[in-house]
């Protein structure tokens, strides 16, 4: 009936058992809940949106990646790497980061055949420590060293006067704060060839803004969920296997927490010391981990008297082993299917933040703050700004929302997929 | 705290002084839970799951903890290894393990005491972490403990699963691949791995089928008498724990009302509720002399133990004094080390 629990093997099926692969209990989740194709897609859709959202200088930039561009006075030309020379500071911790966990990931993928399991998982431990460690060395190197390159040459106009030549441009022509000043006509036009998604008030390509819109919404969502499930998790764990007393207090704190109103603090502290995404992650982060913390504490209140809790105290091991090795893998699927409800969450509240203009700084491109310039002045009404972020976010709360929903159903024994 | 002691300490302590100093013993061992909670966190009622229980096991004996369910040996044993959650349960009462008072240690001080203690459970399916592959669960004490090291602990891990009846490549293995029986072969590897003095089995066998039960009976037994393990063996069927064991003790309603070598309880219950466990076993070869004692009445609940003797509203014996008064645990006829709680038999 349930995939979970596979029929129990009698004594005699043992060789049969041994023949084939070990499969745990995320092994089984995770086949179970991708199963459905409305799953299958939105796990698609989002790895597409991360990939997006790492790397997207390399996909819409106006600056080539290489070109060779003749100076002035002399016939020497040179070869130039504007793309690679104008990325951000921002844009390489993500490539740092983004690159860490996909190191991670294939290395989990490739060694998932090794027999020994002791030494494959510590070796794992090790990776995935080493990588860190090499991501915030990196991140602080690059803080220190990096300074952003400002690049205002239109190299699409030296090209076209021929100044340049041999220019490989990425696949698309534009960055997010791109405009062609010198042709009016090209502003807030429709879609047409070049502008595939048409340009708004400013002649800035719009589909060049979508993309970039990604990285806005998934960094948003991941950093402040992140921070919301550290915290969360942490104290909830605490907080649910010692009870009593300090659970007590925790509790109230909790509560104290929750009374605080999101919006309203972010709205004080954007008015206070203005527009910074970053600190809206941060605020969201800190004031929405409550909901893992009840999560993680009903389930350790519940878990801190099963029979294999007792078993690792009675072996004498450590606490924080048996808090986060014996109690936690077991008590943390329902933070995680309620934690892909928060990052569609947060995705709504930056959307909605940028839309009332209190989101990301301009040129920054967001989602919601395409959709308010869609219908800004009021007199114009560029249909074709607003279609592709309307449809962005919904997709990507849906994509959430229908995993999270797959998740549920396949952790739940009782319940029946829907 | 809870203060009760009126009745056994005189007995115990003469057999103790009999043996020598044994490996555990148990001195008016109280278990309250708290109940229903006001706003304030005061407690409205209390569970007295065990009440003023003194027992004691020698190195290498098995004693034998029997009665009816909700009686309170589930609690005996996991208030001995200190296993009950913390702050859910008033504790009073002695623990002493190896000469050393369980409740009077800090939970790190306790930790390298803790691997001469181990526990079976019941429930084979609940005991075992269901994310964590078998190998691990059995080499992580073992490396925290220092008695194998990293490399090694997985190799002792299979042979511990060898040593049970499992295949040493099933160490690789999620527990729920296995089944019932297996699963509390690997609970037993996994109490031995830390070579353990003393285990308590908490109804080893009672969720298993019966040529299963057998079969983790007789391995229990082979590897008692191979490595010298004691037992605290926790059932509820007297049948099973009849030949297991070397001493008897029978607990009704949180308190021990009778203990005695094993042949001696069997062959001389002084207890009438000793008495209607036994004529409950079933026999090869029934007589139809043979009286069954049917207890009438339901178990009372231990948040309202009777009065007087807690056994007195089911007991067929049963007179005023009984209502009235608490019996001690005290000498009885037969041989040594036989004592009941009861006013009505000698």
């Amino acid at each position: 009936m349930n995939s979970l629990e596979p029929s129990l093997p009698s004594e005699t099926m043992m060789p049969r058992l041994l023949s084939q692969r070990p499969r745990s209990y995320w092994d089984n989740v995770l086949a179970s809940a991708v199963r459905p194709w409305a799953v299958k897609i939105s796990v698609a859709y989002l790895v597409a949106l991360s990939l997006l959202a790492v790397l997207i200088p390399f996909i819409a930039n106006s600056r080539p990646y290489t070109v060779v561009v003749s100076a002035h006075n002399s016939m020497q030309a040179k070869r130039l790497y504007p793309l690679f020379r104008s990325l951000t500071r921002l844009d390489l911790i993500v490539l740092v980061w983004a690159g860490v966990v996909v190191w991670c990931v294939l290395h989990q993928w490739l060694t998932r055949k090794e027999s020994d399991l002791v030494r494959r998982r510590q070796r794992r431990w090790r990776v995935m420590i080493l990588a860190a460690f090499a991501a915030i060395a990196l991140t602080t190197l690059i803080g220190i060293f990096r300074h952003n390159v400002l690049d205002v040459t239109n190299y699409t106009r030296l090209v076209a006067e021929g100044k340049a030549h041999g220019a490989i441009f990425a696949p698309i022509k534009w960055g997010y704060a791109d405009m062609e000043p010198l042709r009016r006509d090209l502003i807030n036009k429709m879609p047409m060839p070049g502008h595939p998604l048409g340009t708004d008030g400013q002649g800035r390509d719009v589909l060049a803004r979508l993309l970039w819109s990604a990285r806005v919404a998934m960094s948003v969502g991941f950093v402040s969920q992140i921070i919301a499930l550290v915290i969360g998790v942490f104290c909830g764990a605490v907080d649910g296997y010692f009870s009593g007393i300090v659970d007590l207090l925790f509790m109230r704190f909790v509560e104290a927490v929750e009374a605080i109103p999101t919006l309203i603090l972010i709205l004080i502290f954007v008015a206070t010391f203005g527009r910074n995404i970053m600190a809206i992650m941060v605020i969201l982060g800190v004031t929405g981990w409550t909901g893992y913390a009840r999560f993680v504490r009903a389930e350790f209140l519940r878990l801190r008297s099963l029979d294999y809790v007792a078993a690792a105290r009675a072996a004498g091991l450590p606490l924080w082993r048996v808090l986060f090795r014996y109690m936690l893998p077991n008590g943390i699927t329902p933070v995680l299917v309620s934690a892909s409800f928060g990052f569609a969450g947060a995705v709504t509240i930056e959307s909605g933040l940028s839309f009332l203009g209190v989101g990301v700084r301009p040129p920054t491109a967001s989602w919601g703050q395409m959709l308010n310039e869609a219908g800004n002045p009021a007199t114009v009404f560029r249909w074709w700004e607003a279609i592709g972020p309307g449809l962005a976010i919904f997709l990507t709360v849906m994509a959430f929302n229908v995993i999270g929903q797959a998740l549920r159903d396949a952790i739940d024994p009782h319940g029946e997929a829907l | 705290m809870i203060t009760s002691q009126h009745s056994n300490s005189a007995a115990d302590a003469s057999a103790n002084r009999q043996i020598g100093e044994p490996l555990l013993s148990v001195n008016h061992l109280s278990v309250h839970f708290p109940i229903g909670r006001t706003l304030f966190g005061s407690p409205t009622g209390v569970v007295r799951a065990v009440e003023d229980v003194s027992l004691y096991i020698n190195g290498g004996e098995t004693l034998g903890l029997v009665g009816e369910s909700g009686c309170g040996k589930t609690t005996t044993g996991r208030a001995i290894l200190r296993l009950l959650p913390e702050g859910s349960a008033r504790i009073s009462g002695e623990v002493n393990f190896k000469g050393v008072d369980m409740y009077r240690m800090s939970q790190r001080q306790l930790r390298p005491l803790r691997r001469h203690l181990q526990i079976i459970f019941q429930d084979p399916a609940g005991s075992l972490n269901p994310r964590m592959n078998i190998g691990d669960m059995i080499a992580e004490p073992m490396v925290v403990h220092g008695l194998a090291d990293k490399r090694e602990a997985p190799n002792v891990a299979g042979e511990l699963l060898e040593r049970v009846g499992l295949p040493a490549a099933a160490a690789g293995r999620y527990p729920h691949e296995f089944s019932g029986g297996q699963r509390q072969r690997i609970g037993i590897a996994r109490a031995l791995a830390l070579k353990p003095d003393l285990i308590v089995c908490d109804e080893p066998v009672s969720a298993l089928d019966v040529s299963i039960q057998a079969q983790i009976l007789n391995l229990l037994e082979d590897l008692q008498s191979e490595l010298g393990l004691a037992y605290l063996f926790i059932a509820h069927n007297l049948a099973v724990v009849e030949h297991f064991s070397d001493r008897i003790a029978v607990m009704y309603l949180g308190r021990i009302v009778e203990t005695a070598p094993s042949k001696e309880l069997c062959r001389n219950p002084r207890h009438p509720y000793t008495q209607a466990l036994l004529s409950a076993v079933p026999k090869p070869e029934p007589r139809k002399l043979d009286r069954r004692i049917v207890l009438a009445g339901e178990v009372p609940s231990p948040a309202k133990p009777p009065s007087g003797c807690a056994f007195h509203p089911r007991c067929p014996l049963a007179t005023e004094r009984c209502k009235q008064q608490m019996p001690p645990l005290e000498p009885k006829q037969g041989g040594p080390g036989h004592l009941a709680a009861c006013w009505e038999t000698k």
